[in-house]
Parts: structure tokens; C-alpha cells; sequence
């Protein structure tokens, strides 16, 4: 009798218990799907912003290395005027405009500090002080611009998924320290 | 062995100061020695300071406008300060402001301050006054 009951029961519950599995499986893994597309469209947005700033960081150091390296010739007469506004103008672009995009406020800050340099740099004088200050400036946005790009691929590798293979990267910090 | 550290050591110390604006150096450019007076200029602004003198002794007078046309004389402490040894920051009173050295077209030095954070931004130039 018991035995006729539970088979009752089965004939009758037992598709719908089915079903609520076979359902509930396929919300999970719909909700997974879901999840790591999310996962995979932030990691391209990120991947994204990343060459963006890669490419900002870039034009910036290039910017400045022009500028230093009309700076750094001692004598007035070596000093080409034209590239020396033509990378100060580079420079001032990206100051005002695509370093905003990136928002590293230590790169920015000494930027402001080098603009306010350049902004009169007067080639015909050749005080070592006047013009080494400036240079060294130079350089420390150059690392600092490296230094954020490295911590910034960093952090971006911290984010991969599993069966991404990407290389390790040593970052430094400004003062040189692994 | 020695000797080498010691020739290693000063020059590093010697290419690390050299060629670069230091507080000394700084110090003379605002006292000349021991004091010197400097006119102000705001740029895109009014500054109530008219000049300010700085003396080798830290202390710096300020010439204020009082309002009614005339000026008012303001005792300050000031002093100089770094993080990296390139930019520098002078604390005027309770004010501090970035300090870079510039250089008018006739090869004359003059004195950019400029705020370096907050609302209030603003940019004063500094010309000796003779």
C-alpha cells in the first residue's frame, strides 16, 4: 500500500521536481554568464583606460624631454627656439586638457610646478641653478608618469581572470625601491 | 678602501648638490645676504600685500593695503621647505605658498608664489625693489 503511495506520489511530483532543478540550474548559469561578462567588459574598460593613460603618460614624457633637452645647452645660440615652444605648447595641451583625463594628482601638481617654469623660461640665462632645477623637475614627472603606469598595469594584472596569462611586473616606488 | 667610500661619498654629495636651487641659495636670492624688499604684483588678482621684506634672520615685513588708500606694516616669520629637494615652499605667517625663480625678457630675476592648493588659488609675482 505504502509502497503504491510513494509511486503515486512520484508519477505525479516527480517532472515537476525535475523541472525546478532543470530551471534553477539554468538561472545559476545564466547568473554566471551574467557575472563574467560584467567581470570581462570591466576588465576591457580598464584595459581601455589603461593604454589611454599608457599613451598620455607617453606624449607628456616626450613633451617634456624636448623641452629639457633645449633647456640643458648652456649656450644661447644652440637653443631652438622653435622646438622649445612647439613642446611647451605639446605640454600645456596635455596639462590643461588630457592629464585631467587621467587624474594622477602627483604628476599633475608637479606639472603645474614645470609650467610655471616654462611659461617664461628666458633662454639667455645661463644660471646652472635656474636651468637644473628645471631639468630635474622634468624628470621626476617622467618617473613619477612611469611609476603610475606601472602601479596602474599592476593593478590591472591583480584583476585578470585566472586563465589569463599575464607577466609579472616589479613596480617601483619613487624613491627607487622595489 | 676607505678612501674610496670617502671620494664616492663626496661626490655623490657634491653632483647631488650641485646645479640645483637649495634653501641656501634661496635664502640669499629672497635676503640678498641679509634683507631685501620686493614689490608684489597679483596675477589675475588684487592682493592686499603691496611689498614684503625678508630678512636673514626669518622674519619679513609686510606692507599692506589698509583700505583707505594708505598701508599698514605686518610682522611675519618665514621659512623655507622641501619634500624632494626640487620643489620648494615658503611659509609666510600662516600662508604657504610654491616659490619658483623666474626671469623677466631683460635677464631680470623676480619671484612667482603661488598657492598651492585649496579654493583660493592665486599667483603673486615678487620684483626687487630698488
Amino acid at each position: 500500500m505504502n509502497a503504491s503511495k510513494l509511486e503515486k506520489f512520484l508519477a505525479t511530483f516527480g517532472p515537476l521536481v525535475g523541472f525546478i532543478l532543470t530551471a534553477a540550474g539554468l538561472i545559476i548559469s545564466a547568473s554566471n554568464f551574467s557575472k563574467d561578462q560584467k567581470s570581462k567588459s570591466a576588465l576591457e574598460f580598464k584595459r581601455d583606460f589603461w593604454t589611454k593613460q599608457s599613451e598620455i603618460y607617453l606624449k607628456t614624457s616626450q613633451a617634456i624631454g624636448n623641452i629639457c633637452a633645449e633647456i640643458n645647452k648652456t649656450d644661447p645660440e644652440d637653443f631652438d627656439s622653435g622646438n622649445f615652444t612647439k613642446s611647451k605648447a605639446e605640454f600645456q595641451s596635455l596639462y590643461w586638457g588630457e592629464m585631467n583625463f587621467v587624474q594622477d594628482s602627483i604628476v599633475i601638481s608637479d606639472m603645474k610646478s614645470f609650467d610655471q617654469y616654462i611659461s617664461d623660461f628666458n633662454p639667455k640665462i645661463t644660471d646652472v641653478d635656474y636651468r637644473q632645477t628645471l631639468i630635474k623637475l622634468g624628470n621626476k614627472i617622467i618617473v613619477t608618469c612611469r611609476n603610475s603606469y606601472m602601479r596602474s598595469f599592476d593593478n590591472l594584472q591583480l584583476e585578470t581572470p585566472k586563465n589569463d596569462t599575464a607577466t609579472r611586473v616589479v613596480v617601483k616606488d619613487s624613491s627607487g625601491h622595489l | 678602501m676607505k678612501r674610496i667610500l670617502i671620494l664616492l661619498l663626496l661626490s655623490t654629495s657634491f653632483s647631488l648638490s650641485y646645479g640645483q636651487y637649495d634653501k641656501n641659495k634661496l635664502t640669499t636670492i629672497l635676503t640678498n645676504g641679509t634683507t631685501k624688499a620686493w614689490s608684489v604684483k597679483g596675477v589675475n588678482t588684487n592682493p592686499p600685500e603691496k611689498s614684503m621684506t625678508f630678512n636673514i634672520n626669518m622674519s619679513a615685513q609686510l606692507q599692506k593695503d589698509d583700505g583707505k588708500g594708505g598701508t599698514v606694516s605686518q610682522s611675519e616669520k618665514w621659512s623655507i621647505s622641501t619634500k624632494d629637494n626640487i620643489r620648494w615652499f615658503i611659509t609666510l605667517g600662516s600662508q604657504q605658498y610654491e616659490l619658483v625663480i623666474s626671469y623677466l625678457k631683460n635677464g631680470s630675476q623676480y619671484i612667482k608664489l603661488t598657492h598651492p592648493a585649496g579654493a583660493d588659488k592665486y599667483e603673486i609675482s615678487l620684483f626687487p625693489l630698488k
